[in-house]
């Protein structure tokens, strides 16, 4: 059984399926045909949406599926290191507020492929649908579950996220109401909390360096500060804000771009002026106090940040 | 009650829908920590696949003890400890053999039940365990005979065919050269690119293949070659003109030895004087098609001690249909 997994998971590569194509899975003797339904290309990965068409019930290769591999360019060689350390992060994560990396798969060419359930869409989908402002209720909720996500990765592994946005936040498709941390592209590992799993630690230290996204960067972050868990806190208040206001608060009328604005500090003074419009002060507070511009005015731990926002 | 607690009490029940939530809950289990498991295989973390499959190995079983009514799920059990033996320690393949067993004597004349998979595994189990190739022989019969399952596919029953022949053909190597090719042939049937069963067709002669690395030692150089083989899971990169790809240390330095032993790599030195990991600065290196097909089948002892389900087995597949393909570079992981 195991040996025809592996033999059938040199399935055909990836990068000449289009939208529509059937795709034969093979998985433990069994033949799974798959139709893509979607495909999405970012930065470095692609993710392929497959929907099942033959095949029985099966715990990883579920009625819809999400496949996710690097992007195919002339960076080909630094794309598939950059996935494989991506993979090393992703595949120890086992929490309800991260998306699971069920499985890995090896094409015919030898690309890796991970396997994740399917998401029906993320909180950037949320934001774009709502027509009127998101209730707070709603962000706090989103918001608990994305720290104790971020809380779990750095407790047990000493893992920053680095992109934490609404597009990387998922909402599970049987659970709307839970909320699922993706993409961990340019994630940190910190320590050698995983030395003892033979995993490389210091490769993937090195990853990246200063990649993220920007109006989600702290201003101590683009000025190469070392902040460990602040950094995505940073980011958090930032997606929390946007969530409660549709918008980041970057005003397009200051005559400034976003990275000065950034690292000027001006979005706080435009964000703590939108806040005090909130009618939930303790929101604002949370908010605030995790998109400071000044580090130590910033929460430092996700322990003092969750205690706030149960009581927000 | 933990969750596996209500799982072990629904087993014991008589009622078809508390079955069904075993099974279900079972088949959770199995796939998500097996393909975890095999998730860190593939990323090269040994130590972490072992603890995953030991995890499933052990819920799966206490579970089976109140309910061992499916064969499906002893065979994942029977499975685990394969793949733990495989991975870990050889002991494991002791463990894995009474699960194969009862299946025969419990589900014997279950027509649902995967009986060529068993066969076959048992048949392993004989030649792993006991040595006995004359008992293996007879269950690898009994693996071509068996009736197909019910629920089991053509594709699989096809594929759990082509293990047990190329188990045969490599079996009669060393007695039946006829019998051994023949196997082979059916194997190729079935897996075109099968490197094991191609070297038999070639009519390599497994019995002269070398199989004392340890005697194959004499000079300092052979030494210091010899000594990587103990670097156990240290990943090596290989970038060829196709591909990159990674290979254990000690696999490759096995193959290397043999490929030097038998002039079929070029270059002089293939190690630093130190016996440290590969050091080929700028050097290309390369095996062609025909010499490795032959370096695969004179690793013959190798290919007995890890048969085609280890995933050292995989990566030496590769590692060799790699070879053939242009000349390479090696370095080691960062």
């Amino acid at each position: 059984m195991f040996e025809l997994q592996k033999r059938r998971m040199r399935d055909k590569s990836l990068s000449n399926i289009r939208q529509g194509d059937l795709v034969p899975i093979h998985h433990r003797g069994i033949e799974y045909s798959y139709r893509v339904f979607d495909i999405k290309s970012g930065g470095m990965g692609t993710v392929y949406i497959l929907e099942k068409q033959t095949g029985e019930w099966n715990a990883v290769f579920q009625q819809m599926i999400a496949l996710k591999t690097y992007k195919q360019s002339f960076s080909n060689m630094m794309n598939s290191e950059m996935f494989e350390k991506e993979l090393n992060i992703w595949v120890v994560l086992e929490h309800p507020n991260i998306l699971p990396l069920r499985k890995i798969m090896a094409t015919s060419e030898n690309e890796l492929t991970a396997v994740m359930p399917f998401c029906e869409g993320s909180v950037r989908s949320l934001i774009s649908e709502s027509r009127s402002k998101i209730n707070s209720k709603l962000s706090v909720q989103v918001l608990k579950q994305v720290i104790a996500g971020l809380d779990f990765a750095y407790k047990e592994y000493q893992i920053l996220h680095l992109d934490i946005k609404p597009e990387n936040v998922l909402m599970d498709s049987i659970n709307s109401e839970v909320y699922r941390i993706s993409d961990w592209g340019i994630s940190k590992l910190l320590s050698s909390a995983m030395e003892s799993t033979q995993f490389d630690s210091n490769a993937v230290a090195e990853t990246c360096g200063n990649a993220g996204t920007l109006p989600y960067m702290s201003p101590d972050r683009l000025l190469g500060v070392n902040n460990n868990t602040g950094f995505d806190i940073y980011s958090c208040g930032m997606m929390l804000y946007e969530i409660l206001f549709g918008r980041l608060p970057f005003p397009n009328n200051s005559g400034k771009n976003v990275f000065a604005q950034i690292v000027g500090g001006d979005y706080f003074e435009n964000a703590s002026q939108e806040l005090r419009k909130v009618g939930n002060t303790r929101l604002a507070a949370v908010i605030k106090n995790c998109i400071n511009p000044d580090p130590a005015q910033r929460y430092t731990g996700y322990g003092e940040l969750l205690g706030d926002l149960l009581h927000a | 009650m933990s969750f596996f607690d209500k799982l072990k009490n629904l087993a014991s029940s008589e009622l078809e829908e508390d079955k069904s939530i075993v099974m279900r809950q079972m088949d959770i289990v199995f796939e998500e920590a097996v393909s975890k498991a095999e998730a860190f295989e593939k990323l090269g973390r040994k130590e972490d696949a072992v603890r995953k499959f030991r995890e499933a190995a052990s819920k799966l079983s206490d579970i089976l003890k109140t309910s061992s009514k499916n064969y499906i799920y002893v065979l994942k059990v029977g499975e685990l400890y394969m793949k733990l033996g495989y991975t870990k320690d050889k002991i494991f393949f002791q463990a894995a053999e009474p699960y194969y067993r009862m299946i025969i004597d419990n589900f014997g004349h279950d027509p649902d039940a995967d009986l060529t998979m068993t066969y076959w595994r048992l048949g392993i189990l004989e030649e792993r365990i006991r040595n006995n190739q004359e008992k293996a022989l007879a269950y690898y019969d009994l693996a071509i005979r068996a009736p197909k399952g019910r629920k089991i596919t053509d594709y699989q029953k096809k594929y759990d065919l082509s293990a047990v022949y190329l188990s045969l053909a490599i079996l009669y190597s060393a007695t039946n050269e006829p019998l051994s090719k023949q196997n082979a042939q059916k194997r190729l049937a079935i897996e075109t690119d099968c490197p094991q069963a191609l070297a038999i067709i070639n009519g390599y002669n497994w019995e002269a293949a070398p199989t004392n690395f340890d005697a194959m030692i004499s000079s300092d150089d052979d030494k210091n070659i010899f000594l990587n083989e103990k670097l156990g899971d240290k990943l090596i990169v290989l970038c060829g003109p196709k591909r990159t790809i990674k290979v254990r240390a000690d696999m490759l330095s096995v193959m290397f030895i043999t490929a030097k032993k038998s002039s079929w790599q070029g270059g002089n030195k293939l190690y630093d004087a130190n016996g440290r990991i590969l050091k080929f600065p700028g050097r290309a290196v390369s095996i062609d098609k025909e010499n490795a097909a032959k370096l695969s089948a004179s690793l013959k002892q190798q290919l007995l001690r890890i048969d085609n389900s280890d995933p050292v087995m995989n990566t030496f597949k590769d590692t060799i249909l790699f070879f053939g393909e242009g000349s390479f570079q090696i370095r080691p992981e960062r």
